[in-house]
């Protein structure tokens, strides 16, 4: 009895459990014929990293909220709250190690690090109280909002002149209309959470400017760390 | 060289983004001159003369080029040597790729009740069989691609490339750090393996995939241990703060 109920609890946190779940993959193309010329090898080597930075950003996200609401799921106000944050990360999450398999990208190297490092920021700002958590939230949203946005502007300014075999014209692929449609998507769905956690009294949290400054500075290096290796 | 030019050279060239509606770059672009020397002379001289710069020779002759010229024009190592090396680790990739696009392939790929282990290991056989046809030059080439640095960076290169699409094939779909053990005990497993072919004699290489077989177990039963322990404290830390907390709420 008392080992099934851990268990459950466990289930809960096991975010990473891949359910018989609807495909987060472009459609295959008929034939699986390629529809446009090659990318170049600039445009492959930035969609490399669009890829790898968005899947370890996206764990991060769903192992803070995983440790957030270990930390602060005894809290009857706060837990749905952060339970349907979470449930968001976790399809942002599935979605880009889809396209991470399916586009054949090398994960982060350090994976291991953003697990520990993600847990562990989630779980403390948590476990000091409700308003830093929702600080926590606030920084990194901050941060991610804006590097999607930046991808964003890249995927359509800098991938005009690939020619799609079938009527010769420069056009985007559905694979690149499919990556910016999924970034476009999960980009409002962060900027929910960050509107969330201001609603939810971000700002009362002490030291404010301390605990967003410097969680922003560490989604920074981490972004920065996690398109290179 | 210095460390960063080694290590740019190492990853320069290492395939990014396999696309699906963009046509992929090809393991071995046979429009290029350079390549269609190097595949006569695999094909034809490389049998009869060995992974040699004369088998090089004989060959651009017949394309009116003289030497080996032009390799140094085409090439990084600008060794024809090693670049006949590397034309044969390419085009035995060349024919892995092949098998995985066939339609039997795809139908072993289709059913789920062929295990990803299973698809690896009969990869890998494939693969090690590919080296039957040229088997007396094996230790020549192995030596030769392995033993000065240079040679080292651009073959450790095509042997990651290799263990990638040797794990992509068999349908991998790891998305952390397993990603990066299974490339390398697949790397150091091919390695390993042609090194027991070289000396192996018994009929049709038995001992060789008995060998693969063994230590493609080993392979599996590590990570099954490495996923139990990383679940057992996962599993053991939730539990730990829940029961704190149940405890701490009692007063």
């Amino acid at each position: 009895m008392v080992s099934r109920l851990l268990f459950q609890s466990f289930k809960r946190f096991n975010s990473t459990y891949k359910g018989p779940g609807k495909s987060y993959l472009p459609p295959k193309p008929i034939d699986n014929k390629p529809t446009h010329k090659e990318l170049s090898p600039a445009q492959r080597a930035y969609l490399d990293r669009v890829i790898r930075v968005d899947q370890a950003g996206e764990l991060g996200a769903d192992l803070i909220y995983a440790g957030q609401y270990l930390a602060l799921s005894h809290n009857k106000k706060v837990k749905p709250i952060i339970k349907h944050m979470w449930e968001q990360e976790i399809h942002h999450r599935k979605t880009f190690n889809e396209l991470q398999t399916q586009y054949r990208i090398r994960p982060s190297i350090l994976t291991p690090f953003w697990k520990i490092g993600a847990f562990g920021m989630g779980f403390a700002t948590g476990f000091m109280n409700k308003e830093a958590a929702m600080a926590c939230t606030e920084a990194v949203e901050t941060v991610i909002g804006k590097h999607y946005n930046q991808q964003l502007r890249v995927l359509s300014n800098n991938f005009k002149d690939i020619e799609n075999l079938n009527n010769g014209q420069n056009d985007d692929s559905i694979e690149i209309q499919h990556l910016k449609g999924t970034i476009k998507v999960f980009r409002d769905e962060e900027l929910e959470h960050l509107d969330t956690a201001v609603q939810n009294d971000s700002k009362n949290a002490k030291p404010y400017w301390l605990l967003t400054e410097s969680i922003k500075g560490v989604c920074k290096t981490a972004v920065y760390l996690a398109e290179r290796i | 060289m210095s460390m960063k030019g080694m290590i740019n050279r190492g990853i320069k060239g290492i395939r990014q983004f396999h696309s699906i509606y963009h046509v992929n770059p090809t393991i071995i672009d046979l429009n290029k001159i350079e390549n269609q020397i190097l595949n006569k002379a695999y094909e034809e001289y490389v049998p009869k003369y060995g992974f040699n710069k004369k088998s090089i020779e004989l060959a651009s002759k017949e394309f009116g080029i003289n030497g080996g010229g032009i390799f140094n024009f085409t090439s990084n190592s600008k060794d024809v040597k090693m670049e006949l090396c590397l034309f044969h680790l390419k085009k035995c990739r060349d024919e892995l790729n092949k098998l995985a696009q066939s339609e039997e392939f795809r139908e072993i790929m289709g059913n789920n009740n062929s295990k990803e282990i299973d698809r690896l290991r009969s990869l890998i056989k494939y693969r090690l069989s590919l080296n039957k046809k040229i088997i007396n030059e094996l230790p020549g080439l192995l030596g030769y691609v392995l033993i000065n640095k240079d040679r080292l960076i651009e073959s450790m290169k095509e042997l990651h490339e290799l263990s990638d699409d040797l794990t992509y094939y068999s349908g991998d779909k790891s998305n952390d750090f397993a990603w990066y053990s299974k490339r390398i005990s697949v790397s150091g497993l091919i390695i390993q393996s042609e090194l027991f072919m070289i000396n192996d004699k018994s009929k049709g290489f038995e001992d060789t995939f008995k060998f693969v077989d063994s230590k493609l177990k080993e392979i599996e039963t590590a990570g099954y241990i490495y996923n139990s322990i990383e679940e057992w404290i996962f599993f053991n830390a939730v539990s730990i703060v829940n029961l704190l907390k149940s405890q701490l709420s009692r007063g």
